[in-house]
Formats: structure tokens, sequence, C-alpha cells
């Protein structure tokens, strides 16, 4: 009776049934559909090993890692140092404000099919198309973190005569970022799923091109097998923002003594 | 040490297109190493007029520092970085790291043995302390304290009270205090400036009689702080 109770209290415990039970649905839906319309963990997870042997996936994995990784390296840059601006000059936010409402209400598939119309079906469109679907969630996420820095702190630090520098790694950068990490962590999910959306549309490799290619197959294996690649990829990603975000903020963990 | 001259010093806020005065024709004159309190109802200025001192905030008038003062500040709260521990804190407020001062600090503020916990861990008078402390090791010439005692229980603030006067006697600073406690103005001052409701205005300028160490057990203070409280009420 107390080890069940034990169990239950561990929050380890629901994690698992949390990833458990994914796994089951999956397997529920395969016995339901059939292997051949809905392949379950165990045909699909072959499927990826012999995609893997025949050389293909880490490849394909890898171009559309690297078309991820330079998206949102841009539209990180690009967002950080527009919101900021945004967040400490309200003229220059209200220039801005036009553009940053279409970003965030115009259909996330219009800018890739625009790109790939004006500049050609390229790497260069579909990461310009990328990178514009994602910088106004940048931009906003950003502009609320550098609203909400506490202007007393600031005050403080001139007092004691505090530098730019000084300033920007032990005031600002630490109020900034809970706001960068999150915002870093969002960007990087969105980027993922248009590019392997911009690949499906307009690329000749890549994921995206993959699950396009299996698609017209009707091998779900594929897609099913390329689809669960990628996101174990950038799972793993996701986790080491994840652990960097948290080891920011550890020292609001600690417990009072006094 | 730090001389201060205020003559005619003015400040105004624009809040929605209306120009609001705060500060009217302020003037006095501090001369190095006197502890000036500033005593005024809630609301009248007393915060903007330090801010004015310390180089936070504009004015209109005439404001001489001489000769050009190192200043601190204590705040009406404690005003910590949360994501320092309470050692890096004080270093914080140094030019250069000197962890041997910031560590002579913190027993002197009796804070030994808690330089590595974060502010809050600790207790809000703990917390203060700190703040008093990375005021007090930079060896200001200039020192201002707006309210350090406000957010504390009556019986920790009595004791920081007590405890600061120490701390200040090994200390060369010109130290102007604002509050809205007569009996801390007049257990802590030498010399004690009172200002009217918003705009605050000076209402008047008086000396503290009563010589160092001073107990607040003294029928006297008492009666000085009443003395303050009916001249305040007589201005407004």
């Amino acid at each position: 009776m107390s080890y069940r109770l034990a169990s239950l209290g561990n929050p380890w415990f629901y994690r698992i049934f949390s990833y458990a039970s994914i796994l089951l649905v999956w397997l529920a839906l395969s016995a339901l559909l059939g292997v051949k319309l809905m392949p379950g963990p165990p045909e699909t997870w072959a499927f990826l090993v012999r995609e893997l042997e025949r050389g293909v996936l880490l490849p394909q994995v890898g171009i559309t890692l690297q078309r991820v990784l330079l998206a949102f390296a841009l539209s990180m840059a690009a967002g950080l140092a527009l919101g900021f601006w945004a967040g400490r000059s309200t003229k220059f936010d209200r220039l801005l404000e036009g553009w940053v409402a279409l970003g965030l209400a115009i259909p996330r598939i219009l800018p890739i099919v625009m790109a790939y119309v004006l500049i050609g079906l390229n790497e260069q469109a579909a990461v310009l198309s990328v990178f514009l679907i994602v910088l106004p969630t940048v931009i906003v996420q950003v502009r609320e973190g550098v609203r909400a820095l506490e202007p007393r702190l600031f005050q403080m630090s001139q007092v004691f005569g505090k530098g730019p520098f000084e300033v920007a790694f032990f005031v600002v950068w630490p109020q900034l970022a809970p706001f960068v990490w999150g915002t870093a962590r969002s960007t990087l999910s969105l980027c993922w799923k248009m590019i392997v959306f911009a690949e499906l549309l307009g690329r000749t490799s890549g994921v995206g091109y993959q699950i396009s290619f299996y698609f017209q197959m009707f091998e779900m294996r594929g897609i099913l097998a390329y689809g669960l690649a990628i996101t174990l990829a950038l799972v793993a990603l996701d986790a080491l923002l994840l652990w960097a975000a948290q080891r920011a903020g550890r020292w609001r963990g600690r417990e009072a003594v006094a | 040490m730090t001389q201060v001259k205020l003559r005619a010093l003015s400040k105004s806020f624009r809040r929605g297109g209306e120009e609001k005065l705060v500060l009217k024709e302020i003037g006095f004159c501090l001369e190095p190493g006197q502890f000036l309190a500033i005593l005024g109802p809630s609301g009248c200025g007393k915060t903007t007029l330090l801010n004015i001192l310390a180089g936070l905030e504009d004015y209109q008038g005439q404001l001489e520092l001489t000769p050009k003062p190192r200043v601190s500040y204590v705040f009406q709260e404690p005003r910590l970085l949360p994501w320092l521990t309470l050692e890096r804190n004080l270093a914080f407020a140094l030019p250069r790291p000197d962890m041997d001062r910031v560590h002579r600090w913190l027993k002197r503020v009796g804070l030994e043995g808690y330089g590595r916990y974060y502010p809050h861990q600790v207790s809000i008078g703990m917390q203060q302390r700190a703040g008093v402390a990375r005021a007090l090791l930079i060896e200001p010439s200039l020192l201002l304290l707006d309210e350090p005692f406000s957010s504390l229980d009556e019986l920790t603030a009595q004791q920081m009270r007590t405890e600061l006067q120490g701390w200040l006697a090994q200390s060369a600073a010109t130290v102007i205090l604002v509050t809205h406690n007569p009996l801390e103005a007049t257990y802590l001052a030498d010399r004690v400036l009172l200002l009217s409701r918003s705009p605050a205005r000076v209402l008047d300028e008086l000396a503290v009689p009563f010589p160092r160490p001073r107990s607040l057990e003294a029928p006297e203070l008492w009666q000085f702080a009443r003395g303050l409280v009916r001249r305040l009420e007589e201005g407004q």
C-alpha cells in the first residue's frame, strides 16, 4: 500500500505514464485500422532502421535541421534586436505595430507560397519565408520581456555607477532570460513545423520532401518514420534549451533559511 | 565628505499633458559630515528630492555638491538583485571586486555566514541590512537614506536605527535621511528639514539639540518629536 502511494507521489510516474499512453494509443489505432493503413511502433521503427541503413535518413534529417537552425538563428537574432527596441521605444513599437499585427494574422502558408512564386523554388525562399512567419512572434514575446524589466534596479545600478556592460550582464539579461529561453523554445518548435511544410510544398530534399514522397506512394510507414525521426531530433534540441533555461533560473529554487 | 547646497530647487512632472509641481523652491545648506533628516507627509516629494540628489532626476534651480561626491543610496526596499547571492550583491556596488571588504561588511551588519544565500532565502530585515552594507561599503561621501526602515517591524527597525548610528560613527559621510517618522528624525539627525504637503516647500529647519549617543528612553527626545509633528500640522 505504502509502495503504491509512493509511486503515485513520484513525478516520474506521471511522466512515464504520459509517454507510455502515446505508445498505447498508437498501438490501439494500429490494431483498429490495420498495419497497412496505420503501422504501429514496431513497423515504423523497422522502416526507420531500414532508411538509416540505406544511408538516406541521416542526410535528409540533417538537411532539414540545417534549414530549421538557420531560420531559428535568423528569427531569434532579428526578433531580439527588434523586440528589445520596441520594448524600450514607444515610437518604434508603434512604427512596428502594423507589420507585427499583419505577421501574426496572416495565414502561415501565404508567405511560403509567395516566396516560392517571387524568389523561386530554392533554399533562400524556404528559409526566408519561415523567418518571416516566425519573426512577429519573437518580437512580441521579447518586447513583453523588455517591458517587464524592473526600472528600480536600473536606478540602483546608476547610483552605484555601473556601466552599460555590467547593467546588460547583471541587470538586464537575468530578467530577460526566462522570456528569451521561452521564446527560443516556441520559435524552434514553430520553425521546424514550418520548414517541413515548406519542404513539402517546394523542395526536393529534407524530411518534408520525404513525407511528400511517401504520401504519393501511399506508404504510411515512410510518413511516420520520417515524422518520428525529425520529432526525436527536435525533442533533443528542445531538451537542450530547457536545460539552459532551468540552469539560468536555478537560483529561484533555493529554500528560505531565515 | 560633501557639502550640499540647494537654492530654489523645483521639480515638476508632466502627466497627461499637465505639468504637476512636486517640489517648490526648496533650499538648504548642509555642511560636510552633517546628518539631515527630511520630514514630511507621505507623497510630498521627499523621495523625488533624494533622487535629484542621487542624479536620477532632472530639476530646475541650483544644486551644488562640493567636492564631487561618491553617492550611495539605501532605498525604501532592499533593491537587491534577486539572482545574485548577498555577497555578490555587495560586490556589485564596488568598482572592483574586493571580497575581503564584502565579508567585513557582512560581518559588521550581522550577516556573517549568509553571504552565499540569495535574497529570497533570508528575511526582509536581513535583506535591508545587506542594502545598508552595500551602501556603506563603497565609503560614500554622501549617503542618501530613503525611509530605510519603513518596511520592517518596529523591533527590527529600532535595532537597525541603533546599529546605523554605530556604523555611521565610523563613516565620514554627509547623510540625508528621508522619513515620515519624527522620532526617527530626532534620534538620528543633527538637523531636521520640515516639508509641507505637495507641492513640497520648506516649512522650517531645526537643529536637534541633543548630544550623542542618544537614547529613545529620553523624554526630551519624545517632546522634541512631538514639537516637530505640531510644526508640521501648523504648516500644512
